[in-house]
């Protein structure tokens, strides 16, 4: 049995033809557009999975990713009329999922604003500490481990499939960097899961 | 062949697509490379293990809740341009009483392609946030609204340089790069000046 | 949730309308890991990490500055001083609160100085013209500021520090460092630098900086001026290029620039010249950039 090759990016076979939902979805589509709500739960319903999956690897912890994958679908929401269909609706949505996640910066104060702005002081994220439902306990939480810069350049590159270019780009880093990022992610999490 | 190009050269090695010169070269590298060899070691012991991991987790409660009340609303129209190609993608759906006719796909030949694409969605995501932030600012005590008309200036003084010298040398990448950083600076910027309450 | 802290003493400095307030909260309980948020837009905000699961204030407002509030149990609790006209000159209202060690403390200014001590946890202070001093190793340290200066030091983990036209002092820092300006000078300087980035349209930039092993130093710039100083012994991989500015480098077992030059790749060290090594990228659109190898130990 030959070795298997390195990780197949998730986001091109997303892409590749027919792999797209139906043309039910692309009516969901089409009515989010021009701002029907059911149609864009539908779409909601379709996406929250794999955004939420990003989220949480990317996020400080899983109060936190869900949070942000809110902030993702309202966002999309809002730039829903600038998608001009030259990329397949998921690459374009799991883009700017990556910018949404990226370039938060909101924080906590405006976060807890939104929930005390009726007067209830109220909790905030829940344990981060606590084992978090549908993640592996070895490969995902050493990459919960890694410093910041390492971690996101690993998901986006290994896990999600971006070639550095594009990591660079968005990251707002040298392409340099993203490399050098990468491999230094690999030697941590080689070390953290052969203790 | 050093360490550098090593790493540059996984993947096609991996992918059995190094020419017989650079295998060579590759391996005669890694022979006398104890770093590159743990490094090549750590990359194939991580790829079926991260080939594993689900790229899709269900969120432990239903986030729709905290979604749908923050959607703002769009008004329904009808759009019919003119002039649209046969490339165009026309869908008829039936609403609850009447044919809404919907068009999701705009001919790849209006769309601009390359760098003119990046910078028209920073260009346009700039001028969204621009409105937010002018109709923030005005709420604002006038020492912070100066306070963040200088800080602005300087970051569009930049942006207009850096702009200048690409239109003077359009395939330059590094300028490409320096443009993208300075949007992406005025961007952040307009964030956080946007999110300042009335308190402040 | 009612606010919960009863029995507060609350003793008036004087006497008339014209009197400042002070509000005393001691030996309040609360987890050793209590997210704090604390809001004071004008005067200065003080806050201690001690060894007490226990949160204690002291407000002092002047007359017409607002009324202190305050409430929380367990691992949640907000205070801080409400009503507060941020126009008011003067010296605006003094708080002072000490907190578990572990306590995440998010804090709110206006033109309030913030200054942050023995703190380990997490540590998020926005302001908008007051300066920010933070001293100790918190884990995570974000702190953002239009107009005031940033003052960071200690080895916390992680640092993410704006300001737009105030300075960025961070000494001690070590591992995820991240700085961004706008016209404010930035001046770093560790003994072992793992991870730092810097960014800023105008801001002087100084750096003086040893590095770890694999460590990564990126400064983009767009006209302000970089200052580099390595220690003699770096083992780095330089690669250096500005558009319009001046570049110079003595960095030792380098050869010099030649004049005119806007962009230089080199590595110096063994690792370096491996590929490997320590990675330090400078980038100007017209700021100048100068590198050298001078740094002493302090």
């Amino acid at each position: 049995m030959t070795s298997p090759a390195f990780p197949i990016p998730f986001a091109r076979t997303a892409t590749q033809p027919g792999s797209e939902p139906d043309r039910g979805f692309d009516t969901h589509l089409a009515l989010a557009v021009q701002g029907d709500e059911r149609g864009f739960e539908r779409i909601y319903r379709a996406h929250v999975g794999r955004i939420y999956a990003l989220a949480l690897r990317l996020a400080d912890n899983a109060g936190h990713a869900e949070e942000l994958t809110q902030d993702v679908f309202v966002r999309t929401w809002e730039r829903l009329a600038s998608f001009r269909g030259e990329s397949s609706f998921s690459t374009w949505l799991h883009r700017l999922a990556v910018n949404v996640i990226l370039s938060d910066r909101r924080s906590a104060w405006r976060r807890t604003r939104r929930i005390s702005a009726d007067g209830e002081v109220a909790e905030l994220e829940p344990d981060s500490r606590a084992p978090t439902p549908g993640l592996r306990l070895d490969l995902d939480q050493c990459i919960a481990g890694l410093p910041p810069g390492a971690r996101t350049v690993f998901v986006l590159h290994d896990v999600e499939g971006y070639e550095h270019a594009e990591i660079a780009a968005i990251a707002g880093i040298a392409v340099g960097t993203s490399k050098a990022q990468l491999f230094r992610a690999r030697r941590l999490l080689r070390e953290a899961l052969d203790r | 062949m050093n360490c550098e190009m090593i790493h540059d050269r996984f993947d096609s090695k991996q992918a059995g697509t190094l020419d017989p010169a650079e295998r060579e070269a590759f391996e005669l590298h890694l022979a006398g490379c104890a770093d590159c060899w743990a490094d090549l070691e750590a990359s194939r012991f991580l790829a079926a293990r991260t080939a594993d991991l689900r790229r899709e987790i269900t969120p432990p409660t239903d986030l729709w809740t905290g979604i749908a009340p923050r959607l703002q609303p769009r008004t329904r129209r009808l759009t019919l341009p003119v002039g649209w190609l046969a490339a165009a993608a026309v869908l008829l759906v039936a609403g609850t009483s009447a044919l809404t006719v919907l068009l999701v796909r705009r001919p790849a030949a209006e769309a601009p392609t390359g760098f003119a694409a990046t910078e028209a969605r920073y260009q346009e995501a700039t001028l969204e946030l621009a409105t937010v932030y002018r109709q923030a600012r005005d709420s604002l005590a006038p020492a912070t609204r100066v306070v963040l008309e200088r800080n602005l200036a300087v970051i569009e003084r930049a942006l207009g340089e850096a702009r200048d010298a690409l239109r003077a040398d359009p395939a330059n990448r590094a300028i490409e790069e320096m443009v993208v950083a300075a949007y992406q600076r005025k961007i952040a910027f307009l964030e956080r000046a946007a999110a300042l309450d009335r308190k402040t | 949730m009612r606010p919960l802290w009863t029995g507060l003493a609350i003793a008036l400095l004087g006497a008339g309308p014209a009197a400042a307030q002070r509000t005393t909260v001691k030996g309040f309980p609360v987890a050793p890991d209590v997210t704090l948020r604390i809001q004071n837009l004008v005067g200065v905000t003080r806050v201690t990490g001690w060894d007490h699961d226990s949160i204690a204030v002291t407000a002092v407002i002047p007359a017409g500055g607002g009324g202190f509030y305050g409430g929380g149990r367990d691992r949640f609790a907000k205070m801080g001083i409400e009503g507060q006209d941020p126009s008011l000159t003067g010296p605006g209202s003094e708080l002072d609160v000490h907190v578990p060690r572990g306590a995440r403390v998010w804090v709110k200014s206006g033109s309030a100085n913030v200054e942050l001590t023995g703190l380990s946890a997490e540590v998020e202070v926005t302001s908008l013209t007051g300066s920010i001093r933070l001293d100790g190793a918190p884990r995570v340290a974000t702190l953002e500021t239009i107009d005031g200066d940033l003052t960071i030091t200690g080895a916390a983990t992680v640092i993410r520090a704006r300001t737009g036209s105030g300075a960025v002092r961070i000494r001690g820092a070590r591992a995820d460092i991240s700085i961004s300006t706008i016209q404010g000078p930035v001046v770093l300087a560790s003994d072992e630098l793992l991870s730092a980035r810097i960014e800023t349209v105008s801001g002087r930039v100084e750096v003086r900086a040893g590095m770890q092993p694999d460590g990564l130093l990126e400064i983009q710039a767009h006209d302000g001026e970089v200052f580099l100083s390595m220690p003699s012994a770096i083992d780095a991989r330089f690669d250096l290029s500005t558009l319009k500015g001046i570049l110079a480098s003595r960095v030792t077992g380098q050869g010099s620039i030649p004049a005119g030059a806007r962009s230089a790749r080199f590595a110096v060290g063994k690792k370096a010249g491996a590929g490997r090594g320590a990675g330090i990228t400078v980038r100007t659109f017209s700021g100048s950039i100068q590198v050298d190898s001078n740094l002493r130990p302090e």
